[in-house]
């Protein structure tokens, strides 16, 4: 998608934009300090345990000065749901995850693998929401309730099978039912129990 | 000059040589001191500012039909402190008091809001759509599809500005910092603060104080990420009846928002 008017933002965004020396700095050492190596999912699933990433998102900025119906004053980053050992996975590279709470036993990272696991897409930079709580996680071998924010396909690509039932729509490949559920930050799709016969 | 700093030596002693004294015998009569009355401490929040903001916030309250573009620059900071920006845009059309549809448009594609005061829909282009019953004011529709749904609209302050009935904070300190073109546009340049967040407006000058740009910065993460957004009005455009009825593409599906639970 291209982003569009970003000609129009750079005269103003030159008056504007003065990122402070310090936070320059601060990246500069931060990028010395979070060089934990992200550990990349194995062909055979074992139960790593995946390190938090130097390129997790720590925290957005937030979009309203008074954003409303808020517990707490970063709005545009809440944690959402089931806090814990709750992931929020946007993609499969590290870059577009985004964590709170310590990794689940078992959570992987990068890649895509399926049969027993869940599935992350290897599409670039949509790391972010943009309109909201972004997409939960519940990591763990696609338990009902877990939600990922790709499409999921089949072993071979080929889209899932798209099904009706009881005026709901239901998605099943490799053996499991998805609703497509709107998040947020888009169309994300969560695993359900099948649909009643 | 020099006669000056002793007077006002002279009273400083004087002041601080009478406490000491009151304390130390019977209280005497405090020495009658001369001395340049200290200035009145500057109020953290300049009554000027907060006027601005109020008149801006009446401004906004007369408005019933609107059009507002932003284009708007936000940061992400990751765990190494690296700090990303990202650009999206979004287009409001407002009609007070119960009546929006918003566009939005970032590196994930383009998300459709509407609200006809019955129903609050989101659609994506991926030809599925979620839709729920809502009713009420646009302030409401905020909150509800924040808290219901998890759909945070950005820049909700152009909203309950305008809103008389929205409880919003008062900054604890702000001032003008001058007067600066946006766009081509003379305004006047605000710099605020809140518990959390401090903020900047840029308001135009003249009849109208519309705000033209804004920068929120947020203060709970040290790197402080900002969100800027440059602002324009288009008042009172034309309506169509049926512009804020959502209308499914063809072929799209209806589907159930995140929190909603699934079917048994």
């Amino acid at each position: 998608m291209r982003i569009r008017s970003l000609h129009l933002l750079a005269p103003a965004m030159a008056l504007a934009i003065m990122i402070p020396a310090e936070a320059l700095s601060q990246a500069r050492a931060g990028a010395a300090r979070g060089n934990a190596p992200v550990a990349r999912a194995a062909v055979n699933p074992g139960p790593a345990q995946r390190a938090q990433g130097p390129r997790d998102v720590r925290s957005s900025a937030q979009r309203s000065v008074n954003p409303q119906g808020r517990g707490n004053v970063n709005g545009s980053n809440v944690n959402v749901g089931s806090g814990g050992n709750t992931v929020v996975v946007n993609n499969g590279r590290p870059m577009d995850q985004r964590r709170y709470g310590a990794p689940p036993p078992g959570y992987r990272s990068g890649g895509y693998y399926y049969g027993g696991g869940y599935y992350y897409d290897d599409d670039d930079n949509e790391f972010l929401e943009f309109f909201g709580k972004a997409a939960v996680v519940t990591a763990g071998a696609a338990i009902v309730g877990s939600i990922v924010t790709t499409k999921p396909t089949e072993s071979n690509g080929s889209d899932c099978q798209e099904q009706m039932s009881g005026g709901q729509v239901y998605l099943y490949c490799n053996g499991k039912y998805y609703q497509p559920v709107q998040t947020g930050s888009g169309t994300g799709y969560q695993v359900v129990n099948p649909p009643p016969k | 000059m020099a006669l000056l700093r002793n007077l006002i030596l002279a009273a400083v002693v004087a002041g601080t040589a009478t406490p000491l004294a009151a304390q130390a015998a019977t209280p005497a009569k405090p020495a009658k001191a001369v001395a340049a009355p200290a200035p009145a401490a500057k109020p953290a929040l300049d009554p000027d500012a907060a006027a601005a903001l109020d008149r801006m916030g009446a401004y906004l309250r007369t408005l019933k039909n609107f059009d507002i573009h932003v284009e708007s620059s936000s940061d992400t900071i990751l765990n190494n402190g690296q700090r990303i920006q990202l650009d999206r845009t979004v287009d409001y059309a407002v009609q007070m008091p119960n009546r929006l549809t918003a566009r939005l448009e970032g590196p994930q594609g383009v998300v459709n809001a509407t609200y006809d005061g019955a129903a609050f829909t989101v659609a994506g282009q991926d030809g599925y759509y979620a839709q729920a019953p809502m009713t009420g004011s646009i302030g409401n529709l905020l909150s509800k599809a924040y808290t219901a749904y998890g759909i945070d609209f950005p820049l909700q302050d152009l909203f309950r500005w305008g809103d008389a009935s929205s409880v919003t904070d008062k900054p604890t300190e702000g001032f003008k910092v001058g007067s600066a073109k946006v766009g081509g546009v003379m305004t006047d340049h605000y710099a605020f603060r809140q518990p959390g967040v401090d903020f900047q407006i840029w308001i135009d000058q003249g009849d109208k104080p519309l705000p033209r740009k804004m920068v929120i910065t947020s203060l709970e993460d040290a790197a402080q990420p900002q969100y800027t957004a440059l602002v324009n009005w288009k008042l009172n455009p034309g309506r169509t009846d049926s512009q804020f009825t959502f209308k499914p593409a063809p072929g799209a599906k209806q589907i159930r928002f995140r929190s909603e639970p699934a079917a048994k």
